[in-house]
């Protein structure tokens, strides 16, 4: 779903998918918002993260403690935590990191975890710093779930999809993720995962 | 930036082709497409796919679990929100560029919960602030049209009998009414709705204890597709008949769509004597 400046045959149409989509968002409910509104925090970068340039054979990082429960900060705590699993998933080829804190739901997480998962079985690798959240907010919050922005810095991203294949390289930048967090079975999941562009 | 774009997916259509042997059968495709990572690229087209598909995240495909929106906005992400108790100042766009075009701006779509909280549904880079053409409309709900047909009222009706007003008893009364259909146009979330009501059954409260059930409001004489005999007489009852109605609708001059829910409404009383006919001859017999 990419914008356009121009009006009319572009943008359009993908506006009225978006509007067609819009009542398929995961169910929610009236209770649960909370109105302390809370200054808007720089975010420290994820938790360990291997070498992103060489695959380790260190584990995947694991959920921070700051991640229990069903705060706010919890749920921002969970979603670094998910940042961080992607920048290990990559390099190293563990796509199931990925899934195990992701919603089946989760097309975008589904469709990244397959990328890392096809790279790998073909011997390829995929390196880079990966992400690194700025800037943290909760967008809007029910019972259910919550929406949170998260200004990222995308690093530069070497992709080799097998061993004899050219490097291609991404460029990187500052992006705006959105993450929608849903508590299942009494822990965190990404049950959407939206990245304009 | 088109030339950026089509370089990248020169050499994502190089790396699709090598992958393709390995690949699952929903494998992303990040042909023609380009992103500040393969990430956003695989992820979006994930995205894309499943919206086009109509079975986006989290939904069962009953529609009593979609949650319902009495309104849309866009509002500028940069600009914060005035919609939720959030803070204000969401994202420093000021200090990134978050569209991969420099003159997009990044729109948030809003929508509100019956109850009023807004809630955030998704977000997208756009060149222009989004039109009212492309903001979705509320979405009516059946519970809401039921509602507007509670509160506008449906025809009650009015049992009727032969013999009227006094009846033998032991004797077969005919009992019917005089249905009516209902339409209606309102305006409901500022959409034209037109309601259709029609009865589908009737019960019959003969006014001693007794009722009766049918799908047809009967008929006067010479028909008896309804009768009752009363077993008791030297008494008047109130019978009355209740009618309950089927109702669907339509939203602007769509297709019409049916209401699951039935709503009944009590009909108004009448009087009946119930009296014995006793056998008396008469005559001149000299």
């Amino acid at each position: 779903m990419r914008g356009s400046r121009a009006q009319g045959s572009i943008r359009r149409p993908v506006l009225r998918l978006l509007a067609t989509v819009v009542t398929l968002v995961t169910a929610v409910a009236l209770t649960g918002c909370q109105s302390n509104p809370e200054p808007p925090p720089v975010e420290a970068a994820p938790s360990p993260s291997p070498s992103p340039t060489e695959p380790t054979t260190e584990p995947a990082p694991t959920m921070p403690a700051e991640a229990q429960g069903t705060s706010r900060a919890a749920a921002k705590a969970f979603v670094r935590h998910w940042i961080a699993v992607l920048n290990y998933a990559g390099p190293n080829g563990d796509a199931e990191a990925i899934r195990s804190i992701s919603s089946q739901d989760c097309a975008a997480c589904t469709g990244i975890a397959d990328f890392i998962e096809d790279v790998h079985q073909a011997g390829g690798t995929i390196e880079g710093d990966g992400w690194r959240p700025r800037r943290m907010t909760v967008v809007s919050e029910t019972q259910q779930e919550m929406v949170l922005d998260v200004l990222t810095v995308v690093t530069e991203q070497r992709v080799r999809t097998e061993p004899a294949a050219k490097v291609k390289t991404f460029p990187g930048g500052d992006r705006v993720k959105t993450f929608w967090v849903s508590r299942v079975n009494g822990a965190w999941t990404v049950t959407r995962l939206d990245q304009p562009q | 930036m088109i030339t950026k774009y089509l370089t990248v997916a020169a050499a994502l259509a190089a790396m699709l082709t090598v992958t393709a042997s390995v690949a699952h059968a929903d494998e992303p495709d990040i042909t023609g497409q380009a992103g500040s990572d393969a990430y956003e690229i695989v992820g979006e087209q994930a995205n894309a796919s499943v919206e086009s598909s109509g079975t986006a995240s989290g939904v069962s495909g009953n529609s009593v679990n979609e949650p319902v929106y009495i309104d849309y906005k866009w509002l500028s992400v940069c600009a914060g929100s005035a919609l939720t108790d959030q803070p204000s100042v969401q994202v420093d766009c000021g200090a990134a560029q978050v569209c991969a075009d420099p003159g997009d701006r990044l729109f948030r779509l809003w929508g509100q919960l019956p109850a009023g909280q807004w809630v955030a549904l998704g977000s997208q880079c756009l060149g222009a602030p989004p039109e009212a053409a492309d903001t979705p409309r509320p979405r009516i709900t059946p519970a809401m049209v039921l509602n507007e047909i509670r509160r506008i009222g449906l025809p009650t009706l009015q049992a009727r009998t032969q013999p009227e007003g006094k009846t033998l008893v032991n004797f077969d009364t005919i009992f019917y009414t005089e249905a009516q259909p209902f339409s209606a146009t309102v305006t409901l979330l500022g959409q034209q709705v037109d309601i259709t009501a029609e009865p589908s059954s009737y019960t019959w409260h003969h006014g001693d204890g007794a009722t009766t059930t049918t799908s047809s409001p009967g008929a006067p004489y010479p028909a008896t597709d309804i009768t009752y005999r009363y077993a008791r007489a030297d008494t008047t009852v109130r019978p009355r008949v209740d009618v309950t109605y089927t109702a669907r609708f339509r939203v602007n001059g769509g297709e019409w769509r049916d209401i699951d829910e039935t709503v009944t409404i009590a009909g108004t009383e009448g009087s009946l004597r119930i009296a014995e006919a006793h056998a008396t001859l008469s005559g001149d017999y000299g």
